[in-house]
């Protein structure tokens, strides 16, 4: 199930710990890199390699927001909805993007483009409000340029 | 023993205690979740919040959970401080956000933990107005039920199923508001304890659901003090009926043997009692008429009572072991060991052993509580390595963190790979060389038990296991045996089967179903037993008896301990006791069971000391029964219309200080005849924390 290039970056984690099972989360983040999400027959395949139950083993991906246990658009927004950006107008910014992108929170558009998701905070509270597309911060939004950035991302 | 003060009021607690463990052991109306007797404290619940004040004269004090808290010499304690109250009433009202308004249809209702600290924090109206968070269930298996909106986040299951029992398919999932307690995808549980979750879960996210294929309220079930029929170690059970159907087990609480829990066999395995092919009543039976040879077959399922009485209708020159020709090589092997070296091993002393040898069984199927002794023991090694740390051991969480990996001080012996391998720090095979590599580990031990058995007949095992006892005399020895009375039956010395070489003989053969081979020898069959079998068909008399649950007997566990079960229910056509279609053969005399017992313990008196303690028919409290039915038992008056409009006069009960009613006796009692733990205000299973814990039965030396 995992390919030859996926299990030697495992291995590789595996070797940064002093329990095999502990490079579990290692383990995820590289099956993702590869595949986009973790499917259910991709994470019993990552159980079975890292010597954990499928249980246990997602137990441990569900808890992680970043683990992404449903496919995923090429882009992934992840808006934060904590108390500065709350405050600073988190819910102009989501109405807008969910009207660019016809899409509600946790969900995907048609074309596999994007995907909308909340995140705690992303650690800018003083340029309030802000989001993430894929490794990309922006900050200062406003109903404004919210869209021209979902343009250009 | 510590004293201390609670809302200015002194108690007397168990050194080492939390304050939660100790005021509920007092009978103090303080709510709780996380915390169970044998889960230790997790302080995650936050509901049993108290003020802890630091001496006499301060009123303010500050908040602490009490489970989290040492309950130690003099200090101060309230739980009405207005502050703590209040805590406790915001903390409810956060976990009944989410929780369904659907006790009325709710397995658990009537017995629900949560409902009853909801009533005791004062909870009656709900606030909050918004959409509840919802959940899909899973499909667990024949088993349990899984209803998981009813949630409160507790962590009891997993801190059961996974820590306790060893489980690994079941598990926490997702974070904050929307944590889901289940399986990776639907399937039935793999662990062989997977039942305790039913009582380990404070709320009705883990029912029972062969209990559910035909309810009843708590309230409604008619119980009885029972013992497990399915293996040898004789764990304590509740089984409970109504209407003539057994609807469930439930755990009956017994220091030295089951502690909180049951395996699946012992909690589902009780079903057969409903099962329609039972063997046709024939009672009452005219008198034997004796013509030539006529021998006896016990059983090892059977009760000493009955064995004896077949023993006593035959002559104990006709009396035969109903175990194999080969089990009852083994076990006369260990009757011999054991009347040389009395001193066996509790489940208890399983827990508590520093070394465990396991000589060739696989106990996850052989006693299953046997195995969850042995996990059980390696959680209390680690809680004594974190106590060397100065952590106390009810501090579960911490104890976990400092002991990561559990200790290993099993040994095991065995051919095939079993459930215990990862547990197991020296695993061989079963060959005898090998096993004197484990001598300087044993000697080294200070109170180890050396476990053998009968399941894979081999009788040089058995001689390993006492082989391996002299050589440490400080060890204690645990035999697992073929059935729930083996011992007994062995204690009143039966012959061995093979010896049946004659023809024409008449055979009466109690409660068993006997190899091909050796009804191919009995012309003559008289056959008692419950169910129909192959013994019964071939039977040129089969005559129906009662089952476990509706007669009262007495059973041998594996330790040698002797333990009376009682009947919790008589059926409308009345199924009798084995030993009373015996005493109609022989035309004895006996009318109840005291009067046969008395004569059985003349005959046999290494039974005295049991007979003597055991709770005979004249045993009252305050002058009455003990009522097997609850106050508030429903349906009394209309239960069987369907036979009379009239009401149905309650059955009596000639064998025990029980009464098939709902009058008679019903508070505090003896542990071996209480099978319903009630308090004002605790429904649930954990009214039991304030009730007596005293062990009971009688160990038997061969």
């Amino acid at each position: 199930m995992l390919s030859a290039e996926e299990k030697s970056e495992i291995d590789h984690e595996i070797t940064k710990f002093p329990v095999r099972r502990s490079a579990c989360l290692e383990a995820l983040a590289v099956v993702q890199r590869h595949r986009g999400w973790v499917s259910d027959d991709t994470l019993k395949a990552v159980a079975d390699y890292v010597g954990m139950s499928a249980t246990e083993l997602d137990g441990i991906a569900t808890f992680y927001n970043l683990i992404y246990r449903k496919p995923v658009g090429k882009k992934v927004v992840r808006i934060c909805d904590s108390v500065s950006c709350f405050i600073m107008g988190y819910d102009k910014i989501r109405s807008k993007i969910e009207q660019e992108l016809g899409i509600q929170l946790g969900q995907t558009t048609p074309d596999q483009e994007f995907t909308l998701l909340p995140t705690p905070c992303l650690g800018t509270c003083d340029h309030a409000p802000a989001l993430m597309i894929n490794d990309s911060l922006h900050r200062d939004l406003n109903e404004d340029n919210v869209a021209q950035i979902l343009r250009h991302e | 023993m510590p004293t201390i003060f609670i809302d200015n009021k002194p108690y007397n607690v168990q050194p080492g205690q939390n304050v939660l463990h100790a005021a509920v052991s007092h009978g103090l109306n303080l709510p709780y979740f996380c915390w169970h007797p044998a889960l230790g404290s997790a302080g995650a619940c936050r509901q049993c919040a108290v003020q802890h004040f630091k001496d006499e004269s301060d009123t303010q004090g500050r908040m602490v959970m009490s489970c989290m808290t040492a309950a130690t010499e003099g200090s101060r304690f309230s739980i009405n401080h207005p502050t703590a109250k209040s805590f406790r009433a915001d903390i409810i009202e956060w976990m009944m956000t989410n929780h369904p308004h659907d006790c009325p249809v709710c397995d658990e209702g009537g017995e629900c933990h949560l409902q009853d600290m909801t009533v005791m924090t004062g909870h009656n109206k709900r606030r909050y107005r918004f959409k509840k968070r919802t959940f899909e269930n899973q499909d667990l298996g024949p088993h349990i039920n899984h209803e998981m909106n009813r949630c409160i986040t507790c962590y009891r299951c997993v801190r059961y199923y996974r820590d306790v029992a060893g489980g690994e398919d079941l598990h926490a999932f997702s974070a904050s508001n929307k944590v889901y307690f289940g399986r990776f995808e639907d399937g039935p549980l793999d662990s062989e304890f997977s039942g305790n979750l039913v009582e380990v879960c404070p709320t009705g996210v883990f029912t029972d659901k062969t209990f559910r294929a035909y309810y009843s309220r708590k309230w409604d079930l008619q119980t009885a003090p029972s013992i497990c029929q399915n293996c040898s170690l004789g764990c304590n059970i509740s089984p409970g009926e109504r209407l003539g159907t057994l609807r469930r087990v439930q755990n009956r609480f017994h220091p030295e043997i089951n502690g909180y829990f049951l395996c699946d066999k012992g909690r589902f395995g009780h079903r057969f009692v409903n099962e329609k092919n039972q063997v046709k009543v024939v009672h009452p039976i005219g008198p034997l008429i004796k013509e030539g040879l006529m021998i006896g077959i016990g059983s090892p399922r059977a009760s000493l009572e009955a064995n004896y009485a077949l023993r006593k209708l035959v002559g104990a020159d006709n009396f035969y072991d109903g175990h194999t020709e080969l089990e009852h090589r083994l076990l006369s092997k260990i009757m011999e060991i054991l009347s040389q070296h009395p001193e066996t091993a509790s489940l208890e002393d399983v827990r508590n052993a520093d070394a465990v040898f396991i000589l060739g069984e696989d106990l996850t199927q052989t006693a299953p509580m046997l195995a969850l002794s042995i996990r059980q023991n390696l959680y209390k090694r680690a809680q004594d390595g974190a106590g060397t740390q100065g952590i106390p051991d009810w501090n579960d969480l911490a104890i976990r963190n400092a002991q990561p990996e559990l200790p290993k001080v099993v040994y095991l012996a065995h051919d095939i790979p079993t459930k215990l391998d990862p547990l197991v720090t020296h695993k061989i095979s079963t060959d005898l060389e090998s096993i004197q590599d484990w001598i300087p580990a044993l000697k080294a031990a200070k109170n180890p038990v050396i476990i053998a058995g009968t399941s894979l007949g081999s009788e040089p095992l058995i001689r390993m296991s006492i082989e391996l006892r002299k050589m440490a005399p400080q060890a204690k020895l645990c035999y697992v045996l073929p059935a729930a009375n083996s011992f007994g039956l062995m204690l009143l010395k039966p012959k061995s089967t093979p010896l049946l070489t004659h023809r024409g003989e008449t055979a009466i053969v109690l409660e068993n179903n006997l190899p091909l081979s050796t009804l191919s020898h009995l012309h003559n069959i008289i056959a008692i037993d419950f169910l129909e079998s192959e013994t019964t068909k071939n039977a040129t008399l089969a005559l129906g008896c009662g089952s476990f649950a509706e007669t009262t007997g007495s059973m041998v566990n594996n330790e040698g301990r002797a333990q009376r079960y009682y009947s919790v229910f008589e059926r409308r056509e009345q199924r009798p006791e084995s030993w009373r279609i015996l005493r109609d053969l022989g035309d004895f005399s006996w009318q109840n069971i005291d009067e046969l017992c008395a004569e059985f313990a003349q005959e046999f008196p290494i039974f005295e000391p049991f007979l003597k303690q055991v709770h005979n028919t004249q045993f009252r409290i305050d002058g009455q029964k003990i009522a097997r039915q609850s106050p508030e038992f429903s349906g009394r008056t209309s239960m069987y219309t369907n036979i009379s409009l009239h009401e149905q006069a309650p059955l009596q009960d000639p064998d025990s200080p029980l009464a098939y009613s709902m009058e008679g006796y019903h508070g505090d009692m003896p542990p071996d005849l209480a099978s319903s733990y009630w308090r004002p205000g605790w429904n649930s299973v954990s009214a039991f924390n304030s009730l007596s814990h005293a062990t009971s039965g009688v160990k038997l030396k061969p």
